[in-house]
């Protein structure tokens, strides 16, 4: 191997040009995740936010040691701001999912959910986490170039040329992007279940196959019960391990073709599964939606142009 | 150059100053930095129990916490939690009587409340009942306390929270049970005395408010 083959490697994997279809289809489901978070928490956004908020600003300081990112800090004692930039966050969200000026929204989004946490971390699980750091991959993501009032604004300015070729069926003709937003945001997957993986298997519970049995009976978690499931020791142990096994395969075997539709169908019902069962609202759609970064351009063609048939 | 995304960087390259070819020339080389840079930064961050990658976390991390692209997937890891809580939290006021208030319980929820409450479960059973976010409990008493105050002439005097659990029995004992027993182990964690200040922005409407439970 020399090193003109290691840079023609690294220029594969993060400078191919691709469809944007893949970050078209990501940035609507999960556009639609990242509004709901926003509505969801609006009721409460006092209590948590505001300057009579269940924690100060001075303990989350001293909590985080750091003076992070943060719109709060510009005006600590006003719950007009607080409204505001919900207001703003939620228009964010909107233009976002209707794909204009998608990386400005991305921008405008990344930046609230930061300062929402570093005013109250404390009521944040791995789904905001997640929302978080993806939003600043996407603020480098041309999301908005498949599937967006971008092009639908372009094309009735009658200037197709900047949506795509018009060469060949619909939704396969883009203008080409670079991948390497792309890439990261598969590599932030990964990087959930590598991570997670890791945590669990030096865990007790995990090895002995018993997580989902102590996992099952957090009751503030619950949501549907699944009396047999959870009643039998060896569908527990089965299920602890094969947890295991799924979130190792989706950092490992998830970047071979052959496995990875199969794979994203497992994760997909393993999602909806914990979903019937616990309440973690957002958490199991958002994982779910972020697998459409790993969806092939052609396949996302094919089902646009079966949808759009059937509409 | 076809590619969408370089057309808008072109944009911003030329508002720089740059031509086109300066920017097809310093492309790779940024994008390929900026990819690298997180890339170690993520990595470090995720594994940082040697001490090499502490290191490097150590180094970056005013750009990384400053921006929150600190990460966690530790989900249920290394072990899911083994103890149901609730927390309760008693006011007594300067007449001498006392008042009880209910933290929210996510379980007792309709399923449609249940998914806008998620949060305070997150915040209370997850995390601020434990020893570990005990910097959080006088903020907490405090926030209750201005709650909980109704008339001038009779303040809080003392906020006591009380963290009430049941440990879940293991698989020996609890498997057949899909339900927790009531949570009788009874912890009062903090008893806050209460100090003028921590009251005095309040105004009568607030009061007002806080009686009628809109607070």
């Amino acid at each position: 191997m020399q090193l003109k083959d290691i840079i023609a490697a690294w220029d594969r994997i993060w400078f191919t040009e691709t469809s944007p279809l893949p970050l078209g289809a990501l940035r609507i489901a999960i556009g639609i995740i990242y509004f709901l978070f926003g509505v969801m928490l609006f009721p409460d956004r006092m209590v948590w936010f505001g300057p009579d908020a269940f924690t100060s600003q001075a303990t989350t300081d001293l909590w985080c040691g750091i003076h992070a990112l943060n719109v709060f800090y510009l005006y600590p004692e006003s719950k007009t701001f607080v409204d505001l930039v919900f207001y703003t966050y939620i228009a964010a969200t909107i233009l976002f999912v209707v794909g204009y000026k998608a990386r400005f929204a991305a921008f405008i989004m990344f930046v609230v959910i930061s300062s929402l946490l570093h005013r109250n971390p404390f009521l944040f699980n791995s789904g905001d986490t997640f929302m978080r750091v993806t939003a600043f991959w996407l603020i480098f993501a041309p999301s908005d170039r498949a599937l967006s009032l971008r092009n639908y604004i372009l094309r009735r300015q009658g200037r197709q040329a900047e949506i795509g070729t018009g060469a060949g069926p619909a939704f396969s003709d883009y203008i080409p992007v670079c991948i390497w937003p792309l890439r990261l945001i598969q590599l932030q997957v990964a990087a959930v279940y590598c991570q997670t993986f890791f945590c669990k298997v030096v865990g007790p519970v995990w090895i002995e196959g018993l997580a989902v049995y102590y996992s099952s009976r957090i009751e503030d978690l619950q949501r549907f019960p699944m009396p047999f499931v959870f009643q039998n020791l060896l569908l527990i142990k089965v299920l602890s391990w094969g947890t295991l096994v799924l979130e190792f395969a989706l950092w490992t075997a998830i970047w071979i073709k052959e496995f990875r539709y199969p794979l994203l169908a497992m994760a997909v019902a393993f999602h909806i599964v914990i979903d019937w069962h616990m309440n973690i609202p957002l958490f199991e759609y958002l994982m779910i939606s972020s697998y459409l970064a790993f969806i092939y351009p052609e396949d996302l063609a094919s089902a646009c142009r079966w949808l759009s048939k059937k509409q | 150059m076809k590619s969408a995304d370089l057309l808008s960087l072109s944009r911003l390259a030329s508002s720089l100053g740059l031509t086109a070819q300066d920017w097809q020339y310093l492309r790779k080389p940024i994008i390929t930095t900026f990819i690298i840079f997180h890339l170690v930064c993520n990595f470090s961050y995720l594994f940082n129990n040697h001490p090499f990658f502490s290191s490097i976390v150590t180094t970056v991390w005013p750009y990384y916490a400053y921006l929150g692209l600190d990460q966690n997937w530790g989900v249920f890891a290394p072990k899911p939690r083994e103890d149901n809580p609730h927390m309760v939290a008693m006011i007594s006021y300067r007449d001498g009587s006392t008042r009880m208030w209910l933290y929210p319980r996510v379980e007792r929820y309709n399923l449609f409340e249940r998914m806008f409450k998620e949060r305070y479960r997150k915040f209370g059973d997850d995390n601020t009942v434990w020893p570990k976010f005990r910097l959080l409990w006088a903020d907490l008493a405090i926030y209750i306390a201005r709650r909980n105050y109704f008339d001038r002439d009779n303040p809080p005097e003392t906020v006591t929270l009380i963290r009430m659990s049941r440990h879940i029995d293991p698989p020996e004992i609890g498997l057949h049970k899909l339900l927790n027993g009531p949570h009788n182990e009874v912890d009062p964690f903090l008893t806050y005395n209460v100090r003028a200040d921590d009251l005095s922005n309040l105004t009568d409407a607030d009061l007002t408010d806080n009686a009628r439970g809109r607070n």
